[in-house]
């Protein structure tokens, strides 16, 4: 079945331009459905608005107050959005964080700096190929 | 104190008297054993205490010039000027590529929009190179992490330094106190949770590795294959 392209997608960054960045990398996947928040607790809170409505979240690790790995807890011990697929996107490059992501329960890790075929094949890793 | 080698020595020169002496006592022989027996454990004393003495000196000598040395090294300064300017500096950079990469993204999102206009074969070639320029902008986000790393480092040293000042109340400095640090680093996270991989979430939070330190990007699938 192809991925509905149309789906919205929460990235989660307090670097403004990281966020710039995704969103256009997006949109030359053609997912042009995208939100924006700039830490996990304005994640959070935009995940509860639309109801969990979200068919993959793009977080990275390291912010404040809420980080990426207590976000994908948060969203895993809720059982209205415990079903939504995570790829973290971060400078954290250590395989003990990837272990941790891991048994957090993410569904892929990307680990920064990353290229545009990263994006797009971890993508398809977890949604199917587009 | 009379040791008790000095003691047994003293006993076994009395016993000796007395045993000259037929049981009986010259007060002036004892007087004289007790003197020579004074004399010798003073004398013992008066050299252990003369070399502690002269140690103690040398130790002090040694911290003066250190604490002179360390004076004319002006922490002070260090604290005051070199640490914030350092800090103020890498501020700077960080700003200076933000507005930098802005710019840089900016044209290539109009270069984007261009490429839409000409369509065809331009414009797909135009978007490859835009999708360049967007995941090169991402080196703001790593410089940025590594100068904050710098800066949290520069603000253990200013407390550090502090602590010195202190320590040493080389004169200028009476009255001051070591302070903790004005801003906290930005990317620390206050809350802590210990994870499966036994480290909490503050020792998981180590920013960009160097490249022979960093999990490659290709080893990632393997690595959440083997957890799973």
């Amino acid at each position: 079945m192809a991925v509905d392209t149309n789906m919205r997608v929460l990235i989660v960054d307090d670097y403004k331009t990281i966020l710039r960045i995704m969103r256009n990398l997006l949109k030359q996947l053609d997912f042009e459905n995208v939100e924006e928040a700039i830490d996990g607790t304005a994640a959070l809170e935009k995940l509860r608005e639309f109801n969990g409505e979200f068919g993959l979240v793009i977080p990275d690790w390291n912010m404040e107050p809420m980080t990426g790995i207590q976000l994908l807890r948060e969203v895993r011990g809720d059982d209205e959005l415990r079903q939504i697929p995570f790829i973290m996107v971060t400078a954290e490059s250590k395989s003990e964080n990837v272990i941790a992501a891991k048994e957090a329960g993410v569904s892929n890790y990307i680990v920064k700096p990353f290229n545009a075929e990263t994006l797009k094949s971890k993508m398809e890793s977890v949604l199917g190929e587009f | 104190m009379v040791s008790r080698k000095a003691h047994k020595n003293l006993l076994a020169r009395l016993d000796s008297l007395q045993e000259e002496r037929g049981g009986g006592f010259n007060i002036d022989a004892v007087a004289h054993i007790v003197e020579e027996a004074v004399a010798s454990a003073l004398k013992r004393t008066s050299e252990a205490e003369t070399g502690l003495r002269t140690e103690l000196e040398q130790v002090s000598q040694i911290i003066r010039t250190a604490k002179v040395e360390i004076a004319n090294l002006r922490p002070e300064d260090v604290k005051s000027d070199y640490l914030p300017a350092a800090s103020d500096e890498l501020d700077a950079i960080i700003e200076a590529t933000e507005v930098a990469t802005d710019e840089i993204m900016s044209a290539a999102e109009k270069i984007d929009v261009i490429g839409g206009e000409l369509g065809g074969d331009n414009e797909d070639r135009l978007a490859d190179l835009t999708v360049l320029i967007y995941t090169a902008c991402g080196f703001q986000d790593i410089t940025g992490q590594r100068i904050t790393k710098v800066v949290s480092a520069l603000k253990n040293i200013e407390m550090r330094v502090d602590e010195l000042i202190s320590a040493l109340d080389t004169g200028s400095n009476k009255g001051r106190k070591a302070k903790a640090p004005k801003k906290k680093p930005k990317k620390i996270s206050k809350k802590r949770a210990t994870t499966g991989v036994g480290h909490n979430d503050d020792e998981l939070l180590q920013g960009p590795q160097h490249k022979d330190q960093a999990i490659k990007q290709e080893d990632i699938e393997a690595l959440l294959a083997d957890v799973a």
